[in-house]
């Protein structure tokens, strides 16, 4: 009986995306985003996406109700409230008043756990885990247009480890003079494996001009290639009064570019095996249920986004791809096409 | 029925936190993986493979104690392309110390720390507002799964120990699972571990292991690499902890022993330790207690 399943997930920012360190002010920017402390390639931290998965999936079950109810009694919205869906099983939930409501057959609190109140029984872990979002291939502005550069260590996530790309160089299909990326110069170097990588990503439902615009860079260069190609925006507060800016109001953020492409997992856990308070769990019975319930989520990260600077136009990602880990193989940029796709 | 004894090998997929005391609003970690931590993953994940309804943690669990038995696990770093572990001793006028399994380093806890850890802040956010709720704000100390040389190049991180087993079937099992989540803050993404060697060993990080007896034996050693119960005859140089623990199969809080912490280490002879089920070693009875005469802790 399968304890749990993993479920790859890839999304593509339709605008940039900021989710800050809520610590200010690190070199020139003032706002920075959450970086990996050894890679120093920015991510999402599972925690802010399962928070958000959280919200989305309570707003979307609050509106499935809604309807509803609409449906049968019209403009009794409020009325016959059964279960508080939204806002009060999204978020933390320690409010006495509007907490969680922790019952077995709650999607929300099933799905994504529940924390111990004052004076109640123990918390729940939750069925589904959410990992770190990690940049799998990021837009880069070179002399031939945008190109997507990714990594071995990226596409170690998605199951296809890379070996041979080492060099100070960038690895693409068809290598020819010296191409920048950004304001780094790099030779070109031959990747015979191309063509295995792009399959992959074409079964990982990633766009076609994306995947005709593919370059590889070895793990060092990444993060200096994506650090060096962040957006960069500066704001100004305006003042109501005056309509003017206000003074000391400029500030500075930093965002994965639109067009960044994350990949993170779903891990969901058998319903059948928890219990909360000695009752089964109903909201969900099967692996996929909980994986397909948190999976409400993605219409609303379309349209609702992720991370701070909402509201303005930051934040929105496209899930494009949301299945099973795709089969390990891997690929040696160093050999010819025929030779490759061994074991490591 | 004598023991098998095997040194298994977890990668770090993700970042692990351990949960020790913790330091204001941060949560701080502890750098090795506690037997019981590695228990109860196991246990979790064997009842869920065997069953459909409600697993039964405390059978599996018990059965997991009877005829398996396990070691701490401590990180390691992979140089040229063997793990080499690091090993906590407490060092007389110096403290805790990590000494790297083939003697070749050592290093200052503060400085493993700094190689190893990391920290994520974290706030939660109110649904209401879509702002940081009040008061949530607080960070957790993570072991990384890369090594923080700063040198350029990523090295991964894993943690080492030793794996017992009396029983056949019980033994296929657990070489079935090559992924476990241990630790906290799983759901976020944390403590992903996979496992990377396995092989049948004769010695425990160096010291010789006595297989044949009820439980495995650690012979000869001066230090200890699990907390260890205190007894009148043991005298050690290093810390003391308070070892308590949840047991929801148990019905609640688990008595806490006091124990000295791994890196502890004999002030006199070397000593045998019994591997308990419970993780915890425990000083088999000195025969030259009596005669010898306390020592200054080797500094080797
Ligand atoms: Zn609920």
């Amino acid at each position: 009986m399968a304890s749990y399943e993993r479920f790859v997930q890839i999304g593509i920012a339709l605008d940039p995306i900021h989710v800050g360190t809520g610590v200010a002010r690190i070199g020139r920017v003032d706002l920075p985003i959450v970086r990996d402390p050894v890679t120093q390639v920015p991510k999402i931290p599972g925690s802010s996406l399962a928070g958000v998965y959280r919200t989305y999936v309570a707003m979307h079950c609050e509106e499935e109700r809604q309807r509803k109810q609409g449906a049968s009694s019209s403009g009794q919205q409020s009325q016959g409230r059964r279960k508080p869906y939204y806002p009060d099983c999204a978020g933390l939930g320690l409010d006495k008043n509007r907490g969680h409501c922790r019952q077995p057959d709650c999607p929300i609190c099933t799905v994504f756990g529940f924390a111990r109140g004052a004076g109640q029984e123990g918390g729940f872990a939750g069925l589904a885990a959410f990992t770190d979002a990690h940049v799998l291939l990021f837009p880069v502005p070179t002399r031939q247009g945008p190109m997507w550069v990714s990594c071995p260590m990226a596409l170690d996530m998605i199951g296809f480890p890379v070996k041979g790309v080492c060099d100070d160089a960038v690895y693409v299909e068809n290598p020819g003079n010296c191409l920048n990326l950004g304001w780094l110069l790099l030779e070109t170097r031959s990747c015979a494996q191309m063509h295995d990588i792009k399959t992959t990503f074409q079964n990982l439902k990633i766009l076609d001009f994306i995947q005709n615009r593919l370059a590889l860079v070895p793990d060092r260069l990444f993060a200096h290639v994506v650090n060096s190609n962040l957006e960069v925006r500066t704001s100004v507060s305006i003042n109501p009064a005056t309509g003017a800016a206000e003074e000391r109001a400029l500030f500075s953020y930093e965002a994965l570019p639109r067009g960044t492409v994350l990949v993170w997992e779903i891990i969901a856990k058998n319903p059948a095996h928890f219990s909360i308070n000695g009752q089964s769990i109903t909201a969900v019975s099967r692996l996929n249920d909980v994986y397909q319930k948190a999976a409400q989520a993605h219409d609303y990260l379309k349209h609702l986004g992720i991370g701070g600077m909402g509201s303005r136009g930051m934040g929105r990602v496209d899930v494009v791809y949301e299945s099973q880990p795709v089969s390990p193989r891997t690929a040696n940029c160093n050999s010819p096409a025929n030779q490759g796709g061994g074991q490591p | 029925m004598s023991w098998t004894m095997y040194r298994w090998i977890w990668q770090l997929r993700s970042p692990l936190h351990l949960g020790w005391l913790p330091a204001g609003v941060l949560n701080r970690t502890r750098l090795y993986i506690p037997a019981r931590a590695l228990w109860g993953a196991l246990t979790a994940e064997l009842a869920h493979r065997q069953t459909s309804d409600p697993p039964d943690y405390k059978t599996v669990g018990e059965k997991l104690q009877q005829d398996a038995r396990f070691s701490y696990l401590f990180p390691a770093e992979l140089v040229d392309g063997e793990w080499k572990v690091w090993l906590p001793q407490y060092r007389q006028g110096k403290g805790l110390v990590w000494h790297r399994e083939d003697g070749e380093a050592e290093l200052e806890d503060r400085r493993l720390r700094t190689l190893l850890l990391s920290t994520r802040p974290g706030t939660a956010i109110a649904p209401e507002s879509d702002t940081a709720e009040e008061g949530t704000l607080r960070g957790f100390e993570l072991i990384s799964p890369y090594w923080q040389d700063g040198d350029g190049q990523l090295k991964p991180v894993a943690m080492v120990g030793y794996l017992f087993c009396k029983d056949t079937p019980l033994f296929e099992q657990v070489k079935d699972i090559d992924e476990i989540f241990v630790g906290g803050d799983i759901r976020y993404g944390l403590g992903h571990l996979q496992r990377v060697f396995w092989e049948e060993a004769v010695d425990l990080f160096g010291s010789t292991v006595d297989l044949s007896d009820d439980s495995p034996k650690v012979r000869s050693t001066k230090r200890v690499l699990a907390h260890t119960l205190p007894r009148n005859d043991l005298i050690l140089l290093g810390s003391m902890e308070c070892i308590a623990g949840w047991d929801t199969a148990q019905g609640g809080l688990k008595k806490g022993d006091l124990t000295w912490a791994p890196g502890s280490c004999a002030a006199c002879c070397s000593r045998e330790y019994t591997i308990r089920k419970d993780g915890l070693w425990e000083a088999e009875r000195s025969q030259s207690a009596a005669s010898s005469k306390p020592m200054r802790c080797p500094s080797g």
